[in-house]
């Protein structure tokens, strides 16, 4: 065997390549660079960071079992998103079923609970953290993808677009509206710090 | 303060992410010196920063990175090891070989026909009334004479010979008929190997993991066989465990 060891450096389509021959190693680069996407987007839809993470476990699994139906290996951050988000539909109607079976009253998509959060950052108060998720999460839909994609993964509009298909001008107007939005909504909080 | 003719446009391309490296570098330098760019590309900064942290994961990316290979690996062993290690008898070791040979030559050739996208073939495979009534995170399916692994889609047939893989994090039941179910929990393989409720019988392979059958109706003869026996259901609830 002389195959060589995948690179981090290796563009997606190198990885992808390499997967899709039976190299993990190469699919579990791919993994540490969309991990903190695909979080971010479970945390932008769902209550805690532990089921986030669940979602992101369960995301690269799926996407790893349907690395065949992606066909361009440039789009790989959109494609894996989309799945993440199937994911975070799924996690939302199982755990509304639960709770409606149990007669619970079932819960909006985000509740602010009690239960102490945790971020990367030491700075924020577990209030302020989940106040700043609570924000993320009143976002309109179309907006959340764009702003996590720019924000966590440093895409640009241009790149944001190729990867969700839609036209760079779209998704302008959207990062200004979300960024306008998550301005307004968080500046009792940013004059606080 | 707002008295930089540059300062909004600098925001909006900042926003769009449309600096080029070097212009990225003009900016900074320019930031020096223009207390109004200075000062709104604080707060943008400030903004920014607290929005990611807020979502941000908290576990090591190489560990999460290190968890999901792990667990993909599993699965692929599990996979390589169906139908073959369990039953291991050193009298038929070649056989084992042989077929544990042409099982790894399945696995690539599986990869391969997902690759091109092509949907594995259930032509000539028996349909049963077996559904799936429920499914928690991903099952992967495996139809008979297939050497492909699909993510189990709970509103399609199930085949007889079908093998259902569970993960650490998924499990599902499978509903017989209106009152017979069998459940499968994590990290477990069951091949539906033969299908008549009545007659003559319904037969499992529970490779390995864990299922209970709960057969609350009417039922023919049921079995469940693992790599250590065969068992035949005489109650109601039972549960199956295969261990090492």
């Amino acid at each position: 065997m002389t195959e060589t060891k995948p690179q981090p450096e290796a563009s997606n389509a190198e990885l992808i390549e390499a997967t899709r021959k039976g190299d993990l190693a190469a699919f579990g680069i791919l993994t540490q660079r969309y991990w903190s996407l695909a979080v971010a987007l479970g945390l932008s839809r769902l209550d805690n960071a532990a089921d986030a993470e669940d979602i992101a476990q369960e995301s690269f699994i799926k996407a790893y079992a349907k690395l065949g139906s992606l066909r361009d290996a440039q789009r790989f951050a959109g494609w894996l998103s989309r799945i993440v988000i199937l994911q975070c539909v799924d996690a939302r109607r199982r755990q509304q079923r639960r709770q409606r079976a149990l007669g619970q009253q079932v819960s909006p998509d985000m509740g602010l609970d009690a239960a102490p959060v945790y971020s990367s950052n030491p700075g924020l108060s577990s209030q302020q953290i989940r106040f700043v998720r609570q924000t993320i999460a009143e976002l309109p839909e179309k907006f959340k993808q764009p702003i996590i994609m720019r924000f966590v993964s440093g895409l640009s509009a241009v790149e944001i677009a190729r990867q969700l298909g839609k036209r760079p001008g779209t998704i302008r107007v959207w990062l200004h509206r979300a960024h306008q939005q998550l301005r307004q909504d968080l500046a009792p909080l940013l004059e606080e710090l | 303060m707002d008295n930089c003719p540059n300062t909004q446009d600098n925001l909006n391309r900042h926003i769009e992410g449309s600096f080029t490296a070097k212009q990225e570098q003009a900016l900074r330098e320019h930031l020096l010196a223009c207390p109004s760019c200075a000062a709104a590309f604080k707060q943008m900064d400030l903004l920014e920063e607290v929005v990611r942290d807020a979502v941000m994961p908290e576990s090591d990316v190489q560990a999460a990175a290190a968890r999901v290979t792990e667990c993909l690996a599993e699965q692929q062993a599990n996979a390589a090891q169906a139908c073959a290690t369990q039953r291991i008898v050193p009298a038929r070791l070649g056989q084992f070989m042989a077929a544990a040979a042409l099982l790894l030559m399945g696995v690539g050739l599986g990869f391969v026909c997902q690759r091109y996208g092509q949907k594995p073939n259930t032509h000539g495979l028996k349909l049963t009334d077996v559904r799936v009534a429920e499914v928690r995170g991903t099952v992967l399916v495996k139809h008979a004479h297939a050497q492909v692994w699909q993510v189990l889609d709970p509103n399609a047939p199930i085949y007889l010979g079908d093998t259902l893989h569970t993960t650490a994090t998924s499990d599902f039941i499978l509903s017989l008929d209106k009152t017979n179910t069998i459940k499968v929990t994590q990290n477990s393989m069951l091949v539906l190997e033969s299908h008549a409720l009545y007659d003559p019988a319904t037969e499992f392979y529970l490779e390995h993991g864990q299922c209970t059958p709960v057969l609350k109706g009417p039922h023919g003869p049921f079995f469940i066989s693992t790599p250590n026996g065969r068992l035949e259901a005489l109650g109601t609830e039972f549960t199956v465990k295969v261990t090492e």
